[in-house]
């Protein structure tokens, strides 16, 4: 909520990721995903747009 | 896109075939200890930045569910200061404490895949247990007491709750453009 405001306000013009990096997946017939989500840090495997 | 948009794959729609078919490893950090709805953010961002990610909101009314309360009343009784709210779901169980049951509708809306809104009206946080048996989900199917309850009968006789048959609004992602990333 206060995220929502300070955007509507102008004051955060932009959310980026500190680092990241987009690749084809290692193993993309593996048939399943991965997820991994901790505070400050995202790790998805396997997945589609 | 459905981490970025907190949606499910059929709240998304339109968009290149390719979009079905390439999978991709992502890992990204963030400067700080963001959490779901900043890393959310983030993630839109970064779709927009690799993939040329362009989208537009839709609501469209689907059938659904809105979660009432039984004629019998609520048989949950409501906790105070119990601590956070924590849900646990697997195969013919929802396990919940200090859960308000707008959390339960979310739930729900995955088990069953339509959309559940919660009509409550009923505040505050609850303790409860739902157990039912997994895959019979429609009290009229055929159920025998050996076969245990229908996730409707359980709602009802374990919880005071009911689902009735409603038209329910579900939020649509509309990709209006995508392009396939540049590997480096």
């Amino acid at each position: 909520m206060m995220m929502r405001a300070l955007m509507a306000h102008g004051a955060l013009l932009s959310v980026a990721f500190e680092a990241a990096s987009i690749k084809p997946a290692a193993s993309p017939n593996s048939g399943g995903t991965n997820a991994n989500i901790t505070p400050g840090s995202l790790t998805l495997e396997n997945y589609t747009l | 896109m459905r981490f970025a948009y907190d949606v499910k794959y059929d709240q998304i729609a339109g968009g290149p075939k390719w979009m079905a078919s390439g999978s991709y490893d992502l890992r990204a950090k963030a400067a700080g200890p963001a959490e779901g709805p900043e890393l959310r953010l983030m993630l839109q961002t970064l779709l927009a930045d690799r993939f040329k990610l362009a989208i537009h909101r839709e609501t469209k009314t689907v059938q659904g569910y809105a979660l009432v309360a039984a004629r019998s009343g609520l048989k949950i009784k409501q906790v105070d200061g119990a601590g956070p709210p924590s849900m646990k779901s697997y195969r013919g169980v929802i396990a919940a404490k200090a859960t308000p049951l707008a959390r339960l509708a979310r739930n729900l809306t995955i088990t069953l895949r339509t959309p559940v809104v919660d009509a409550t009206g009923v505040p505050g946080a609850f303790d409860f247990k739902l157990e039912w048996t997994p895959g019979v989900i429609s009290s009229e199917e055929p159920v025998s007491a050996e076969i245990g309850p229908s996730l409707f009968t359980a709602m009802q006789d374990q919880l005071g709750l009911k689902l009735e048959a409603r038209k329910a609004p579900l939020e649509t992602i509309v990709v209006d453009r995508a392009e396939k990333l540049v590997v480096d």
